[in-house]
């Protein structure tokens, strides 16, 4: 099914490779333990969800050649963001991560994932990240994804949030030919929070298979997934967003909005936004909206002396821009915001 | 824990009660007596049977055939409803009940005529509608439409004799919108289709008084699969209601049947149904309009009975301007899994389509709405909304929605929104602040919930439908 969507048939994987380049964060002075991944790790998945199929998911699990573990003790903040940086290249064109974060209670901790490439060679990269916060804990999750235009990219993200532990995650897809992820997120304790921003950028030939999904297992828990997107020239996009309340969410909020502009007749915008309730006493709603780009708002900015591309241009950045503002890295965004204004 | 949580856990809450639906008209049963019946199951055999017990054309006996081998080489569905308790071969396809068609209620059987007056169908027709046709088992008992729209050149008839006095219009239509290859049951109702009502409507002729069919299934592990056809030409008006029910029984029926709706230039059809199946009855049938330029289609949908229902009307709008309006209400109490929604494709410019679900769930059961857009490449300029709301009375319910969207070009407005959960409180608060007692509000708000459903139907229809939602208010919904 998600893979007729975007019209891949068949995928073959590629052949086991080293990959060599670093990526562990500078961890200097900081209370924590950070180590690359060993060879074989055991992590069990969620059940519930088999988002990009069985063979992905578990080629991380037993295969990895890269990955980090990170424990964070019980109690402790750190301020500074660490930057985990995938870099593909000519030598390193394989990447098999699989990431296992473990945040202990009453902790905080930002994590940059930053998977970028360089811009000619085929590359391959599928990742399986495995995130336990633990009570009264915070985690911010920024991932960014630009890999280059020849490259195939899955990865798969499942969170368990314990009693008021709060996830808050942005992810940034601008880059490869097809890209399929898939973000699980079971709020598994009382007053467990998750909000997920997305945006995405479709342009040339890409195709983006985007799956969210929220799993409300404890009472009050409370979720939010707002995603916001261009696509134009030929690209593709499948949007699949799940709010799922289980039996005995009580009290539960769950929200999902998803809004797509269109800037050429030769784009494919799909979404599903599903809706999956057992218990009676929640709040659940989704909105989906796609169209052009609002004419009035065109005529305003043309009106005061700019282009159609440049209004255009505007509108769409400025939609991008308060989710852009959250990245604390400031040459990251600097980067990443000029990506966006040469691509649209 | 907080005091909120604890005393949450404590308390037991009151809960409002929203009464089943009361089948006690509807589960009468009358002893089974045909002129004709065929086996269970479905061979060869048995279409011949039904063909040559109807004296079909032969192109319609070759279809039947055609029909029935795509059947046997289609799989079942896979996603949906859970079918593995529907065991075709214990269903009988065709069974003719001992009367011919009549004209007049007084000719028809006294338990048939006595099944169709408790529905309150012959009354209804005298009070509010232009022409009745009443099928009972496998064919149309009664059919009956005023003179005057006959003179308009309006024909409103069953299937069978459609089939012999226009044969070339249902030629030209027949199962060409819903083709046998579409799925498994549509191959099937090709195959052992059986009553139905066709419908004619005349360029220019605007038909004010709703026509309605009433299908009673009365026979155990039976299958009706009645073909409605309805062909509304360019400036016509036609509003069509559909009625359904049947006695419970321990084994399972089904109910396959296919309705293909025409509608031309400039013309508006409104197609409205009450299913109220018993709960022993698997609903699995088909229901498509092709709408022409500037053309309407309104469905309004009420799925109360049954005990699956898989059942997605789709309006397609292929002519410039043309318009679909799908109002739906659902209610899945004990047992019953409810599959419903509506599929909308956009086939050409200027295209506008609205959506407006609405399901309710209680004791267990689960309503599910499935709907699908889809905006096709070269049609520029179409608006849609789509709006699904779910009412969950109790968690031991289930309350799902999966509307899927696609979009192939970049000059449309599309607006989609889902709500699912229960009675907001701020709702509560705010009619209590205008000096309504919190049990009148609570009911208010359960009444304006099923509301946008009630209005869109005559009035005689509106009252049974809130008949059949009785609502029992006793502290908080959900």
């Amino acid at each position: 099914m998600i893979w007729k969507r975007i019209g891949l048939n068949e995928l073959k994987l590629p052949e086991f490779k080293e990959y060599n380049n670093e990526f562990l964060p500078n961890i200097n002075g900081m209370n924590m333990k950070i180590s690359k991944i060993g060879n074989i790790k055991k992590y069990s998945l969620l059940n519930s969800y088999r988002g990009l199929g069985e063979e992905l998911e578990k080629l991380p699990q037993n295969n990895s050649n890269a990955g980090i573990e990170l424990k964070l003790d019980d109690g402790i903040t750190i301020k500074e963001p660490l930057l985990i940086n995938y870099h593909i290249d000519n030598e390193n064109s394989v990447l098999i991560d699989h990431n296992i974060i473990d945040v202990g209670k009453n902790s905080l901790l930002t994590l940059i994932f930053d998977y970028s490439s360089d811009e000619t060679i085929d590359l391959f990269h599928n990742g399986l990240t495995n995130i336990t916060i633990n009570e009264n804990a915070t985690l911010n999750v920024i991932k960014i994804q630009r890999l280059n235009s020849f490259s195939n990219n899955f990865d798969t993200n499942i969170v368990v949030i314990k009693d008021s532990g709060i996830l808050n995650l942005i992810t940034i897809e601008l880059g490869s030919k097809v890209t399929a992820v898939n973000y699980t997120n079971y709020l598994y304790g009382e007053n467990s929070s998750a909000n997920l921003n997305s945006i995405y950028l479709g342009d040339g030939e890409r195709k983006l298979d985007l799956n969210y999904t929220m799993i409300h297992k404890g009472r009050r828990s409370v979720s939010n997934i707002e995603s916001k997107g261009a696509l134009k020239d030929n690209s593709v996009k499948v949007f699949r967003g799940n709010l799922e309340f289980l039996k005995g969410a009580k009290k539960s909020k769950g929200s999902e909005s998803e809004y797509t502009t269109l800037l050429s007749p030769n784009v494919k915008s799909d979404s599903i936004p599903a809706l999956m309730c057992h218990e009676d006493d929640v709040d659940g709603n989704h909105a989906v909206s796609a169209g052009r780009i609002d004419e009035n708002k065109l005529f305003y900015l043309e009106s005061r002396g700019l282009d159609e591309f440049s209004a255009k241009k505007l509108i769409i950045e400025s939609s991008f821009n308060p989710i852009l503002e959250k990245i604390p890295d400031e040459n990251l965004k600097k980067n990443i915001l000029l990506e966006i204004e040469r691509r649209i | 824990m907080s005091l909120q949580a604890y005393r949450g856990v404590k308390m037991e809450k009151k809960k409002t009660n929203v009464k089943d639906i009361d089948r006690r008209i509807y589960d009468i049963k009358n002893e089974l007596n045909y002129s004709f019946k065929t086996d269970s199951g479905l061979t060869k055999d048995i279409i011949l049977d039904i063909s040559r017990e109807k004296n079909e054309p032969e192109w319609m006996r070759d279809f039947r055939l055609k029909s029935l081998e795509i059947y046997s080489q289609k799989p079942f569905p896979k996603w949906g409803a859970d079918l593995s308790d529907l065991d075709m071969d214990n269903i009988v396809t065709y069974i003719k009940p001992n009367t011919q068609m009549k004209h007049d209620w007084n000719d028809v059987p006294e338990d048939i005529k006595n099944t169709f007056e408790l529905l309150g169908l012959p009354q209804a027709e005298r009070e509010s509608l232009a022409g009745v046709g009443a099928q009972y088992d496998s064919e149309v008992v009664y059919h009956n439409i005023r003179q005057e729209l006959v003179d308009k050149g309006v024909i409103y008839t069953d299937m069978e004799t459609a089939l012999r006095d226009y044969e070339d219009i249902v030629k030209e239509y027949f199962m060409k919108l819903v083709p046998p290859t579409d799925h498994k049951f549509a191959a099937l109702h090709g195959a052992v289709w059986s009553g139905g009502s066709f419908v004619y409507v005349p360029e220019g002729v605007r038909v004010d008084i709703p026509l309605q069919s009433y299908f009673r299934l009365n026979a155990p592990g039976a299958g009706q699969f009645e073909h409605t056809l309805i062909i509304v030409e360019k400036n016509s008006y036609l509003h069509f209601i559909e009625g359904c029910s049947a006695p419970k029984y321990k084994v399972n029926n089904l109910h396959a049947g296919c309705v293909e709706l025409f509608v031309k230039e400039n013309a508006t059809l409104r197609y409205s149904t009450i299913e109220n199946w018993s709960k022993n009855m698997y609903n699995l049938n088909t229901k498509r309009a092709v709408v022409d330029k500037n053309g309407t289609i309104e469905w309004v949908s009420g799925s109360f009975g049954s005990k699956v229902s898989m059942l997605y009307p789709m309006s397609i709008l292929r002519g410039e301007g043309a318009r679909s309006e799908f109002t739906g209400v659902t209610f899945a109490a004990k047992g019953q899994y409810l599959d419903t929604g509506t599929k909308v494709v956009h086939a050409a410019n200027n295209t506008t389509s609205t959506v407006n679900s609405k399901s309710i769930s209680k004791d267990g059961g689960h309503a599910f709405y499935r709907g699908l857009l889809r905006v096709s490449k070269n049609a520029t300029g179409c608006k849609s909304t789509v709006s699904c709301t779910s009412l969950m009375l109790d968690n031991e319910s289930k309350s799902d929605t999966l509307p899927i969207i696609e979009i192939d070009n970049d000059n449309i407005d599309i607006g989609h929104e889902a709500k699912i959960g229960r009675i907001s409180d701020d709702a509560i608060f705010y009619l209590m602040s205008r000096g309504i007692s919190e049990e009148e509000a609570k009911a208010m708000i359960v009444r304006g919930f099923v509301e946008p459903i009630t209005k869109e139907l005559p009035l005689e229809y509106a009252v049974e439908l809130n008949n059949l939602i009785n609502i029992e208010l006793e502290g908080a919904i959900g």
